[in-house]
């Protein structure tokens, strides 16, 4: 991965593909060298959608090797949904085919001309762009099988939706999996508008001819990369639970907690979650049978395999196994609990290609404004088809859920930097809460997700049991979460790593043998913290201050039942976050 | 209060529905005023071991348990039990984390019950691997399931798995399962023990 592809949208006679060396970046992957890019290229105060933004795609450090876990694909810009930097990554195949063609990024700059749309093939003879115009307003299935038929089945597409073409601020993108289906999505804060905004459709990666990487150090890498394996298969997080229930399995866990958001926030529990349960989920997936049913990974070299495949009642494919969030989004948030109408809901947002938490955020906030009743899910799959026609209702619902808030008037609206909250209520558990409201990206778990400050030694010892100090524990987890996403590698390792110190070391290990380096867990901290710096300044230059870093007011007023509990962290705390 | 005993013996796919009962939460006898610790080890007859290694995440009444040792059960407690969670959420809610002071407002405050130690109801859930892995067991110990509970239960069931049913038997009489079912719903409480043939 020495070289970085950039494309000028805006060229004059159409747009123009440069190849550089990766220069400056070079050393970073990931999310480090999206918030790199963007932190030093793009201008703060540009228009999300104007000709100043930039759309960077990078695999990580590690992407195109023979590591497991391996295949993320962080994707970033100035976001339209929150005006603030952002990085989403996603599963799928083309970051480690990106990653063996060698582009350590590419770059989508400037602005085309007004209706344009293009697709951009890569193979290893070079780059072309071609128009899109037979590929215009499809949704991600269609789009691919369109691509299939030009371009054959050995190639990863990322790709838009008509969601993206109308730039709505809920739009994703989206990445194949290993059966060339547009299931795996960068789904937050809207990455997608900003594709449509440089006018393209889709790229088409071929990674025909490329070879995989190689390590400066292949016998230290083999070595490494088998006690990496070894250690995430012994693990009963990532060798067990994930793989026979997937994320799903938190419903009933966080449900039994009192902090599974029901019905836009409403409640803390949801009568009937044992219907949408991970453990209903995969039994119905079982039962149905199918190729990949209940365990599944999302991309060659995941060993995890947390993902699966939903076939309907007739044994016909109809998405990828919705995660967690999503079956909260759809589910428990509009007070539905059938598993076959989550599945479909999942299946139109991939296709018109919307974040799912943005959009099941949305359609909550669109029932208690009365455009549908709780638990009606025809109603909510009607509201999401408005989207992808681009009614002028479907174009609201597509900005998200602060918008869909204010056109219709309602206060509960579940958001910080504009972005939807996820899965899991910040009054029951106060630490995430101060995640969301603190991190750079606009509310989102993922962002204090690398349960590894431990193994990092970040932040020192801390008495789990005292209640003080929320702050200091986000501010360890989203150093963590930082360095683990510039790697490129799935956020769920961080469980293996927690219980497993030699588990890390195996990482570092990977790391350093593949480079040629000698990091140690400082220096991977260091890493988190670079790449956090970087984002808050280029947010600060955006005009958010500390006022910016606050929860919705119903947090601190609205007691959550069971428990009857408040966001109680005071101001002061979340101000101290990023004291280091 | 009217209750009658119920044991079966089943092949594995409609065992398999009965372990899925184990999400929704399902009444067990035990020791009412013991520590959950040994309510798990005495009364479930789990070892300490699988306690302490694999029940990582507990819940007593909605909250997150740090040492089941000193958390106490009382009359009608539901306890929810589940191996290691994924999720920054699971690392906060299992026992004693690192992370265990983000959900402060929802753990378990130790608290001397006073209760003079009987025998009793707690409502017992199993999550993740638990149902596959001590739901076995806890269904041959018994399961107390509401009658009518029991009904909507196998009226559910479509007739080939009710098939899947080599013996039943109420107070010690054969039965047909089907015909069992409905006549439950008259009892209050069915004390249901179920086997793997």
């Amino acid at each position: 991965m020495d070289k970085i592809l950039r494309i000028n949208m805006g060229a004059a006679g159409g747009p123009k593909a440069t190849v550089t060396p990766v220069g400056a970046y070079a050393g970073l992957g990931g999310r480090a060298m999206t918030s790199g890019i963007v932190s030093k290229e793009v201008p703060p105060l540009c228009h999300p959608l104007g000709e100043d933004n930039k759309l960077v795609i990078a695999p990580g450090m590690l992407s195109g090797t023979t590591a497991a876990m391996s295949g993320r694909l962080s994707v970033g810009c100035k976001s339209p949904l929150t005006g603030g930097i952002k990085e989403a990554n996603a599963g799928g195949q083309p970051s480690q085919m990106l990653a063996r063609l060698g582009y350590a990024a590419i770059v989508l700059e400037g602005k085309p001309k007004e209706g344009a749309l293009y697709k951009v093939l890569i193979n290893k003879d070079g780059v072309k762009i071609t128009s899109a115009d037979n590929l215009k307003m499809l949704g991600n299935y269609d789009t691919v099988e369109k691509i299939k038929a030009e371009f054959g089945e050995k190639i990863g597409v990322i790709s838009i939706g008509p969601a993206g073409e109308m730039k709505l601020a809920a739009a994703s993108i989206a990445c194949t999996d290993m059966e060339l289906r547009p299931t795996r999505h960068a789904g937050r804060g809207g990455v997608g508008a900003v594709m449509g905004s440089k006018g393209v459709k889709a790229i088409v990666i071929d990674d025909a001819g490329a070879k995989m990487r190689s390590p400066k150090d292949p016998e230290a890498f083999k070595d490494a990369t088998k006690r990496w394996v070894e250690g995430l298969r012994k693990h009963p997080v990532t060798g067990q639970g994930l793989p026979a229930y997937g994320t799903n399995v938190l419903t009933n866990v966080i449900n039994e907690a009192g902090g599974y958001p029901t019905k836009n926030f409403m409640w803390g529990r949801f009568d009937t979650c044992s219907k949408i349960s991970g453990e209903t989920q995969a039994a119905l997936e079982n039962q149905r049978g199918g190729e990949g049913s209940a365990t599944h990974g999302c991309h060659r070299g995941c060993i995890i395999r947390c993902s699966g495949t939903f076939y309907n009642k007739d044994g016909q494919y109809l998405t990828k196994q919705p995660e967690y969030e999503t079956v909260w989004a759809h589910g428990g948030n509009c007070g539905i609990d059938d598993l076959d109408s989550i599945a479909m809901l999942d299946r139109l947002d991939d296709d018109f290609g919307v974040d799912t938490i943005e959009m099941g955020a949305t359609i909550g906030v669109a029932m208690e404004a009365g455009l549908a009743k709780f638990g009606d899910a025809k109603a909510a799959i009607a509201l999401v088809k408005e989207v992808g026609k681009g009614t002028p209702l479907g174009r609201i619902l597509g900005s998200g859920a602060a918008v869909t808030g204010k056109v219709f008037g309602v206060e509960r609206v579940p958001v910080v930097k504009g972005q939807s909250m996820p899965a899991y209520d910040p009054r029951g558990v106060q630490g995430i809460g101060v995640t969301y409201a603190t991190t750079t990206m606009g509310a989102d778990h993922t962002a204090g997700y690398a349960v590894t400050a431990n193994v990092l030694g970040v932040g020192g010892k801390v008495d789990p049991l005292k209640p003080e100090g929320q702050a200091e524990l986000s501010r360890n987890l989203q150093i963590a979460t930082a360095a683990v996403d510039s790697t490129g590698m799935c956020l769920f390792i961080a469980f293996a790593i927690l219980d497993q110190p030699d588990t890390f070391q195996a990482l570092l290990d990977s790391i350093n043998a593949f480079f040629g380096l000698k990091l140690t867990a400082d220096d991977v901290t260091a890493l988190g913290k670079s790449v956090l710096k970087k984002e808050r300044d280029f947010n600060a230059a955006a005009g958010f201050t500390s006022k910016h870093d606050r929860l919705p007011d119903f947090f601190k007023k609205e007691p959550l039942p069971p428990h009857n509990v408040t966001f109680k962290v005071t101001d002061k705390d979340l101000d101290s976050v990023f004291n280091w | 209060m009217s209750s009658t005993n119920f044991s079966m013996v089943v092949e594995p796919k409609l065992f398999e529905k009965f372990l899925q009962l184990l999400q929704k939460g399902v009444k067990v006898t035990g020791r009412i005023g013991s520590s959950v610790l040994s309510f798990l080890c005495d009364d479930l007859g789990l070892s300490p071991e699988y306690v302490d290694k694999r029940i990582q995440t507990l819940f007593l009444n909605g909250k997150a348990i740090d040492n089941p040792d000193t958390s106490f059960l009382k009359e009608d407690s539901t306890l929810a039990l589940s191996a290691a969670m994924p999720g920054v959420l699971g690392a906060t809610l299992r026992k004693g984390g690192r992370y265990a002071r983000m959900r402060s407002e929802i753990s378990y405050q130790e608290q001397n019950t006073g209760i003079s130690v009987h025998e009793g109801f707690v409502l017992l859930k199993l999550f993740n691997l638990l149902p596959a892995e001590i739901g076995p067991s806890v269904l041959a110990r018994g399961i107390w399931l509401k009658g009518e509970e029991l009904n909507h239960f196998l009226k559910e069931l479509p007739d080939e798995v009710l098939g899947m049913c080599s013996e039943a038997k109420a107070d010690g009489q054969a039965v047909n399962l089907k015909d069992f079912g409905e006549k439950s719903s008259k009892y209050e409480l069915v004390l249901v023990r179920i086997q793997r043939s």
